[in-house]
């Protein structure tokens, strides 16, 4: 089985740092770590090594040390698997070597910001078993497994980080049901965490099939640099250094005139820079332009990019005011605009942006995905499996020009011919005997070679710069969330009674209640008194 | 037949089911039967007393009152009028009652709106940045083109 957690990249655990998805026995991270999974003869142990990047001013030191691990069965005795200061350190260890572990078999440290934590620890004929409930997830360890993971603290400037590790074996974890209010609940405190996951549940981003475009033969499509964009609008100016390949160019173009062949020519965010690797010469117009090159998208990997920003939004009041209309919430998504979301569909829950482009248009679409089930709430009914809630569309490209020109070729030529026929029109005139015929013809000649001279450019350009306002808009995905400030009268609870709205006696709400309903049981009392009672009842008695 | 009018001082809240009202500060017996009088609205004319002008509470034939107003009549008499207080007088009933609470001091359900919570006018803005990992924005540093080429 495979599974996901979250990783926090502030100390209060609001910012995801990253997803981790882990199969069973071993963990990934990008590149940023690195898990291994040991088998040692007869003993099971772990080495994560953790590495950090840049962080503590050291680069790629392991935080994680094998220690002693490496001893005969009920011997692993690591205790200082993390910095007991880093902003989040869970690590745990079990051992089974036997059905029932006894020496040497415990959980090392379960360190949550730094607090050491102390875990329900069972041992059961399973094996040991450690649980212990952390971001509404309820994570066993048992037999031959173990799990570490830490978390640090990012830098203020973002440049540094420490990177994580994760290692889990068979049981990984389990999603517990959320707690019911008034339970105690570290999501209570600490905020809202997700699964990440909505929708089918299957975390993906759903992105288009590749190449839905069909690429390579009519239509062509190249990732370039600007050194190829120039290259491609100096030859379609004709202006090589290298007079025989501008004539060339200047011919091609009044000939064939390649620029009719672009489409369009477009800048992305880097984001959206497509995977396909290779290199072929760019052709338009049936034109082959030697020797510039780009990285053909007909290779795959091209047409489409997903990229994907995420926030847990903890709650702020914790109560009632969290989710009415005390909270408003607007997500701002560069390119598409903003959405306006309900707040249920936001506090306690993990959100997450999926934009893909496709990147021949440069047209995005961005999904709105919430994760289910936000912490610390009463209800535990089904639904409530969050998934895709909102989308937007527009468009992130903005247009760069291809600039062409044929040097007035077309014109030139005609302008030629017109001279050469005057040339030959006074020949034959003359070889007839036509003296005057011979002189307007030479000077039809000697007039189309000043027209030669005034011979107009030609000059095409395709697209042009700008398209929207996508590179000067705010380009990072933003949610506002706007929050009513409550008075506080002294004693509100005291004097108004708080919202309850639950059913038993009256003798059960000792305090000042009001009561919406009461079947009252006062025998004896006369149908105006009843009525007085009622009265009272309702609009509130100190019990 | 007859009954006892106890007097009191009560300082309490006098929506406070149940009144503990304490040691009665006066009495008086009405040479009465209780069931012929207003057992509501009461209206006793007894001799004055000025103990009692002083009390706000009164029991009497099982039941509990509030001391309504007082006011002296001729002959050195004072008239006492009283209303009843369901509250106290069917407090075992009334506590039994099954119910629903909508408001309690003691016990709440903080995501249950509350109509009478007040707001000023001006409001709290926060802005979050979603994260992804890295700019945590887009951006447009790389060279990177799209070129699309027809023929």
């Amino acid at each position: 089985m495979s599974f996901r957690f979250r990783l926090y990249n502030d100390i209060n655990y609001k910012s995801v740092f990253r997803d981790v998805v882990c199969g069973e026995c071993s963990g990934t991270l990008d590149d940023d770590s690195l898990t291994t999974w040991v088998e040692d003869g007869e003993t099971f142990y772990y080495l994560g090594k953790t590495y950090m990047r840049n962080a503590f001013g050291e680069s790629d030191q392991p935080l994680v040390t094998s220690n002693d691990n490496t001893g005969s069965a009920g011997a692993h005795n690591s205790t200082k698997y993390f910095p007991n200061n880093s902003n989040m350190v869970i690590a745990g260890f079990a051992y089974d070597g036997q059905s029932s572990p006894s020496t040497g078999v415990a959980l090392r440290s379960i360190y949550v910001g730094g607090e050491l934590k102390t875990p329900d620890i069972n041992k059961g004929g399973d094996g040991l078993q450690l649980k212990f409930s952390i971001y509404g997830y309820t994570m066993e360890v048992r037999g031959v497994e173990m799990v570490i993971f830490s978390v640090d603290e990012l830098s203020p400037d973002q440049s540094t980080y420490a990177a994580t590790v994760c290692g889990i074996s068979k049981n990984a974890l389990e999603k517990a049901a959320p707690p019911r209010y008034g339970e105690d609940s570290e999501a209570n405190e600490d905020g809202g965490y997700g699964t990440g996951e909505g929708g089918d549940g299957d975390g993906t981003t759903d992105a288009p099939s590749e190449n839905a475009m069909p690429l390579g033969s009519g239509i062509h499509a190249y990732k370039i640099n600007f050194a190829a964009y120039n290259e491609i609008s100096s030859k379609l100016w004709g202006d090589d250094e290298n007079i025989f390949n501008a004539l060339w160019y200047k011919f091609v173009n009044y000939k064939f005139n390649p620029i009719a062949g672009v489409i369009n020519c477009i800048r992305l965010p880097d984001q959206f820079a497509p995977t396909a690797t290779g290199s072929a010469n760019i052709r338009m117009a049936g034109i082959i332009l030697t020797g510039t090159t780009g990285v053909p998208l007909a290779n795959g990997g091209g047409q489409y990019k997903t990229h994907t920003f995420s926030i847990s939004i903890s709650k702020y009041y914790a109560d009632f005011r969290d989710f009415s209309g005390a909270t408003r919430c607007v997500l701002h998504l560069p390119f598409c605009g903003a959405i306006e979301l309900s707040p249920s569909a936001v506090i306690g829950r993990t959100l997450t942006v999926i934009y893909c482009c496709d990147c021949l248009t440069g047209n995005v679409s961005a999904r709105v995905q919430i994760s289910a089930y936000p912490n610390g709430l009463p209800y535990q009914g089904t639904g409530n499996t969050g998934g895709y809630i909102a989308q937007g569309t527009g468009n992130c490209a903005y247009s760069v020009p291809i600039c062409g020109n044929d040097n007035g070729m077309g014109d030139k030529l005609a302008t030629l011919k017109t001279f050469a026929t005057g040339i030959s029109d006074a020949v034959a005139a003359s070889a007839s005997g036509g003296a005057t015929g011979t002189g307007d013809a030479a000077a039809v000649g000697i007039g189309t070679l000043v027209d030669y001279k005034l011979a107009r450019y030609t000059t095409s350009v395709v697209g042009s710069l700008g398209g929207g306002v996508a590179n000067v808009s705010d380009l990072a995905c933003r949610l506002v969330i706007e929050r009513d400030v409550p008075s506080k009268p002294k004693d509100y609870g005291t004097l108004r009674g708080w919202m309850l709205n639950t059913s038993g006696t009256v003798g059960n709400y000792a305090g000042y209640s009001v009561f919406s309903a009461v079947n009252l049981q006062t025998g004896g009392a006369s149908d105006e008194e009843k009525t007085e009672i009622e009265n009272l009842l309702y609009g509130g008695v100190w019990v | 037949m007859s009954f006892t009018v106890y007097f009191y001082n009560y300082n309490g809240n006098a929506r406070q089911i149940g009144k503990t009202l304490g040691s009665s500060l006066a009495s008086t017996t009405i040479d009465r039967n209780f069931s012929d009088i207003d057992s509501v609205n009461p209206v006793l004319r007894i001799a004055y007393n000025a103990t009692v002008e002083g009390c706000n509470m009164a029991t009497m034939g099982g039941k509990t009152y509030f001391i309504t107003s007082t006011a002296k009549a001729a002959g050195g008499q004072l008239i006492v009028s009283m209303h009843v207080d369901v509250l106290t007088t069917y407090a075992t009933g009334i506590l039994a009652s099954p119910c629903v609470c909508e408001r309690n001091s003691a016990q709440s359900d903080v995501y249950l709106p509350d109509a009478a919570a007040k707001n000023y006018s001006y409001h709290i803005v926060d802005e979050y940045t979603l994260k992804d990992g890295g700019y945590n924005q887009f951006t447009y540093n790389t060279e990177l083109l799209i070129l699309m080429t027809a023929g």
